[in-house]
């Protein structure tokens, strides 16, 4: 697929300026209202980049549960008692940011030296070619491909095969479902145990068994008959 | 006439019979290697079963039978994990390996965790603590760290990591009536959710520096460390394994990170405290070497 890469730059500015409100707003209802907004914009920007499985699989997720789930979690919280907690910018934060920030700077330090920063000649031609690419109207892969001739063309008797038209082309769905399956069934299994103590330790610490619980005895209720329907119990009226 | 075609139905029967029978042979002589896993599992589901089934009886007496059960499974686990061959074999392609010496790391984890549920049994019933989930938690975090050893992976790696240390974060706040172990239990599931989120940052990085999740094949790009140097993947490579090494440090409470350990050991129940103490550092150490 083809896309303007004004759409990417769109979207991620979309996202960072959400980040940023959700931090600094000070009703944390807003401040989840923001994040629901970064979500979706991060949907957008991996629908981009092509990655449409994990893009739905954000929208299901975060917006449509987790969010849900802190939202359930503000309203049970009476926040103005909060709010008063709650203090702006201390000397502590900015000393803490500070300490972040320079961390930070080295891991991406690390990352643009590794990735971009090395502008031997070639490397400045292949950006070039790159950038042409993304900004120019040449034709893109899938166009220059369907462009070729087509699969097995006679010339002057001999034939030849284009292979790339031969390439099977899937989605991501399509991809991960049959790889999933197949080679990496472990992982499939491995999960799903790990669901099922989540199932079983979420039932083990919310549910209360107690002893003297009045309980529905269904086969004393189906064996009853005519002659043991009424009966006498002695009766406490102190 | 007939007869060729006869011959030649004999022929294509033979090679199809020897097809299924090579791919079974292969699959049988493969699965062995998961032999333990998989009794462990048919005992895990068994005990599930069986206490919802007779959960009208009373707890105490279901908490026992079960406590029995699960460690006479793991005897009989420790027994049959000598039937599994101790050659060096993968499964799966490549996910998970076995050899003699992880086969020899499992035994351990079997013992310790053994002596840990015969330790339970008493306090279980002087805590009034009887509840046949116990057991079956306690089992699902040795399955986890089973195959945590055999893990030769990326994502095998970290989603056994993660079945062995969310039945940690249960059973160390398995006390609910107090506040030492919902205490315990908190702080732990804080610190191991970020550790695991470390670990994640880590091996995606590794993932993409060197462009595969299987540790053999990360080893073979690492093995040629004069072009490492040169090229500029160096810094990321050691980035990436250092995030990787925090989390498991943190997991093991090696020396910087160990903050949380006493705190956590304070408040859990006892014999969780000797499991915690014991079983998954055997299991980390194991994947190390």
């Amino acid at each position: 697929m083809y896309c303007n890469p004004l759409f990417f730059y769109f979207f991620a500015s979309l996202i960072l300026m959400s980040a940023i409100m959700v931090v600094i707003v000070q009703n944390s209802l807003y401040s989840i209202f923001f994040l629901i907004s970064a979500f979706i914009n991060a949907t957008c920007l991996l629908i981009i980049l092509e990655v449409d499985f994990i893009a739905l699989i954000f929208l299901i997720i975060y917006v449509g549960a987790v969010a849900i789930l802190f939202l359930f979690v503000i309203m049970m919280i009476n926040i103005r008692e909060y709010k008063k907690v709650l203090s702006n910018f201390s000397i502590k934060f900015i000393i803490v940011s500070i300490i972040g920030l320079i961390f930070l700077l080295g891991i991406f330090t690390i990352f643009f030296y590794d990735f971009v920063w090395d502008f031997t000649p070639q490397n400045i031609i292949f950006i070039l070619s790159l950038l042409n690419d993304l900004f120019g109207t040449d034709t893109p892969l899938w166009e220059f491909i369907t462009q070729l001739p087509k699969n097995s063309a006679n010339i002057s008797g001999s034939e030849y095969i284009n292979y790339l038209q031969l390439i099977h082309m899937s989605n991501n769905m399509e991809a991960l479902g049959q790889l999933l399956y197949t080679y990496f069934v472990s992982y499939f299994i491995l999960s799903s145990l790990v669901l099922l103590v989540a199932m079983i330790g979420a039932i083990v610490l919310t549910i209360h068994s107690k002893a003297q619980i009045k309980r529905q005895h269904i086969f004393e209720q189906v064996s009853r008959k005519w002659n043991n329907a009424l009966f006498k119990t002695k009766v406490n009226f102190s | 006439m007939l007869f060729l075609k006869l011959k030649l139905t004999l022929v294509k029967f033979y090679i199809t019979t020897m097809k299924i029978y090579n791919l079974f042979e292969n699959l049988f002589i493969n699965y062995n290697m998961l032999f333990p896993e998989f009794l462990l599992l048919c005992l895990i589901l068994l005990i599930l079963v069986c206490s919802v089934v007779s959960s009208d009886e009373p707890y105490i007496r279901v908490s026992r039978d079960m406590g029995l059960a699960s460690i006479f499974g793991l005897v009989g686990l420790f027994f049959h994990s000598f039937v599994v061959s101790s050659y060096t074999t993968s499964l799966f392609n490549g996910t998970l390996i076995s050899s003699e010496f992880i086969i020899f790391f499992k035994l351990l984890v079997i013992v310790a965790s053994i002596c840990v549920l015969i330790i339970g049994l008493e306090y279980l019933k002087f805590e009034d603590l009887n509840t046949f989930e116990y057991y079956v938690l306690i089992l699902f975090s040795i399955l986890g760290s089973l195959i945590l050893l055999s893990s030769n992976d990326l994502i095998s790696f970290y989603l056994s990591l993660e079945l062995q240390s969310l039945c940690f974060y249960v059973l160390s706040s398995y006390k609910r009536s107090s506040a030492f172990s919902a205490e315990a239990g908190l702080k732990y599931f804080i610190l191991g959710a970020f550790s695991s989120g470390l670990l994640l940052f880590g091996s995606s990085l590794l993932y993409g520096f060197t462009g595969s999740i299987n540790f053999e094949n990360i080893a073979k790009f690492l093995i040629n460390t004069d072009v490492l140097v040169t090229t500029h993947v160096y810094n990321g490579i050691i980035l990436s394994l250092i995030f990787i090494i925090i989390s498991i440090f943190f997991k093991l409470t090696v020396v910087p990170f160990h903050m949380w350990g006493p705190d956590v050991y304070e408040g859990v129940p006892s014999p969780i405290s000797a499991f915690l103490l014991i079983v998954p550092k055997i299991a980390l150490l194991g994947f190390f070497f």
